[in-house]
């Protein structure tokens, strides 16, 4: 009788979680277990025509191309490089906007963060490209002042900073969400029974903020693993990731299979790298703050 | 500030979702204009075609959605022509594999995916007859086989315009001219080289580096052609895959030689920034671009009209020219020229239209990307795709 009465409390509450468990099933779980399949298709599959047979040639192929792997190395270094400056410049842009300012203030510069987001994410890489060209605003700057240097633009360097530029926001968000949940009177407390700034970094703040500090790692380390364009228009000759490579076998070589199998193993690379973020993160938490 | 920030980031959200909904498929302006004469049927008010809608999948801003060519056409025959937007080949291979087919019915193709598509049952022969400014065609692009023509001799794709990726370079910045493919290699020019991203414009240009045919795709050795490619790579500077990514770099002196397409080197040109061109002697990329009529088109009478249209001798002009045409451009929109392929059209440009449409020189020998097998095209995209991440 209990138990009916339990299913009976608990329907409606279901019938909410409908639509989002729906746009779920269809929007990710779906395609995720399509592109698992079709990672061992041969070649392309069409609407309204035979399935084109199954095969592990993607896998022998891709298991046989060094570049995958090089290129793999490469996107995960640069996503890595890219989240970690992330962190450092986010922050304490996170720590001022939520502990320093004042409310009013607080507003303003949440909307500054918020600006690049309104903006087309090709005019915001223009917009880099324009500032650190030859002749640009930047080498102009920098040559006015007698520091006669080259351009990055074309280098590696240049697709890091336009990622950070990009993704800086990101993690700003997430940690100042984070930063701004700790009660003042948390650190009030740490500081009245001695603590320093460090201490109580390192035992309060630091700790508190981990949820922040992983999603800001998940929303940035992720997509520029993958990330293709910035690579293609400011990287130069040596700019290729493996994002480009993917590309290039879905919209070049209309290879739909090798393209879904090289997608596949960027996606559980990442979802290891990521599995292992987040437990070293959970263990560095409990070490220095204890379990909160 | 939770509440505000929660709103400002679904915004975001809703936003980008919304963008992302971008349709492939926009209205088309409303007829208007002055019909215009011609070497096709036109129609009056009484036009059999008078109430019908065509559908044509292209790039945007490629020619077709031009006033001279779309509202010219809209007029003439009384009909309204939708514009089906794609971003490549397979957005469009997509689209009509998944039931596109049912609503588009001209679509524009390269000459090398012309043969896929027929492969695949995409798109349709048409009889001759039903386009009589076929014959009106320059020898070069009658009879395009395998391209354009099957084995029985039935034609499936209307050559509408060619184009060269040719090499272009500084004067100012080389101090002495370009002559060949062969010249990227001198080391003056060492990290100043930009090449098209594009695995056949590059597996072509390599193929003639190490001094083979890619006309015989059977013929080419890959081996060679990635020897001969790896040499280059110190000399690179970028690869470009849009207008932008040319013309900023040549802008900023970055860029000195490389292949770039027409209407890059028109615009450096129209700009006053020192470029040449030269179309090797060994050889330049080129490409034709076909009118096909999609297979289970409802609209087959006037899919051959369209195709009819694009080889007339009116549309070639106005579309190399910009002249001759009731039809100004819109707003703030510059008609962009393109190289015909009418036989009258090419014979009649002067001097300075050909150097607008990079034909003057003219190319003395053009190399297209043939139609490739799976494991060909497997092999040549391998290539170029190592070539591009090596160091």
């Amino acid at each position: 009788m209990d138990k009916n009465k339990r299913k009976l409390d608990f329907c409606p509450g279901c019938l909410w979680t409908l639509p989002s468990a729906a746009m779920l099933l269809c929007l990710t779980i779906a395609p995720l277990v399509m592109l698992l399949l079709f990672s061992f298709m041969n070649r392309n599959m069409f609407a309204g025509q035979p399935w084109p047979g199954w095969t592990i040639n993607n896998l022998t192929r891709m298991m046989a191309a060094p570049v995958f792997w090089r290129l793999l190395g490469k996107s995960l270094l640069i996503a890595l490089l890219v989240t970690a400056i992330c962190i450092l410049l986010a922050y304490p842009a996170a720590w001022a906007i939520a502990k320093v300012v004042s409310p009013k203030r607080r507003s303003l510069l949440m909307m500054v963060v918020i600006m690049p987001f309104f903006i087309s994410q090709l005019l915001l890489i223009y917009a880099m490209i324009n500032l650190i060209q030859s002749g640009g605003l930047l080498m102009t700057m920098l040559s006015a002042l007698g520091l006669e240097t080259r351009s990055i633009l074309y280098t590696n360097g240049a697709t890091v900073l336009v990622l950070v530029y990009e993704f800086v926001p990101y993690m700003i968000l997430c940690l100042y969400s984070s930063l701004e949940a700790i009660s003042d009177n948390v650190i009030q407390a740490s500081h009245i029974l001695g603590a320093n700034w460090f201490k109580t970094f390192t035992n309060i703040v630091f700790p508190m903020s981990v949820p922040g500090l992983l999603s800001g790692i998940l929303l940035v380390f992720v997509p520029t693993a993958g990330t293709f364009m910035e690579p293609d228009l400011v990287g130069g000759s040596n700019g290729m990731m493996v994002g480009s490579m993917i590309n290039t076998q879905y919209k070049d070589n209309l290879n739909m299979g090798y393209g879904a199998i090289l997608s596949c193993v960027l996606l559980i690379v990442l979802c290891i790298i990521m599995a292992i973020v987040s437990y070293a993160t959970k263990q560095a938490q409990k070490r220095i703050g204890g379990d909160i | 500030m939770k509440k505000f920030l929660a709103i400002a980031l679904s915004l975001c959200a809703a936003l980008s979702l919304l963008a992302g909904c971008g349709g492939g498929q926009q209205a088309a302006a409303p007829s208007g204009g002055n019909a215009a004469g011609g070497d096709t049927g036109a129609a009056g008010g009484d036009s059999p075609y008078a109430g019908h809608t065509l559908y044509v999948a292209n790039w945007q801003g490629y020619c077709f959605d031009m006033n001279y060519c779309k509202k010219a056409f809209e007029d003439k025959f009384d009909c309204k022509v939708e514009m089906v937007y794609f971003d490549s080949y397979d957005d469009l291979m997509t689209n009509l594999q998944t039931g596109g087919n049912a609503t588009i019915d001209v679509c524009n193709l390269s000459q090398n995916y012309t043969q896929y598509f027929h492969d695949q049952d995409l798109i349709m022969t048409v009889d001759r007859a039903k386009v009589p400014n076929y014959e009106g065609l320059a020898d070069a692009y009658k009879d395009l086989a395998p391209y354009a023509v099957d084995e029985d001799g039935n034609v499936f794709a209307y050559p509408w315009c060619f184009g060269v990726t040719s090499l272009c370079y500084n004067p100012e910045k080389t101090g002495g001219p370009v002559t060949s493919w062969s010249d990227l290699y001198k080391p003056e020019y060492a990290g100043h080289v930009c090449l098209f991203g594009d695995y056949g414009d590059g597996m072509i240009i390599g193929s003639l580096l190490s001094g083979q045919d890619p006309a015989y795709p059977d013929d080419v050795d890959v081996s060679k052609v990635a020897a001969k490619l790896s040499e280059l790579k110190p000399q690179i500077l970028s690869f470009w895959s849009s207008y932008d990514d040319i013309l900023i770099p040549w802008k900023a002196g970055e860029f000195w030689v490389g292949n770039m397409w027409s209407g890059a080197y028109v615009q450096l040109l129209k700009e006053g920034y020192p470029i040449e061109v030269v179309h090797p002697a060994e050889g330049t990329v080129g490409y034709i671009d076909c009118c096909c009529v999609v297979k289970g088109t409802d609209e087959f009478d006037l899919a051959c009209e369209w195709l009819n249209w694009m080889e007339s001798y009116e549309l070639q002009y106005t579309m190399a020219t910009s002249e001759g045409t009731d039809y100004p451009p819109n707003e703030g929109e510059v008609y962009m020229t393109y190289p015909p392929v009418n036989e009258k059209v090419l014979n009649n440009l002067t001097e300075d239209q050909r150097t607008a449409l990079y034909l003057n020189p003219m190319p003395t020998k053009i190399c297209m990307l043939n139609y490739l097998t799976a494991d060909q095209k497997d092999a040549w995209v391998d290539c170029w795709e190592n070539f591009k991440a090596s160091r």
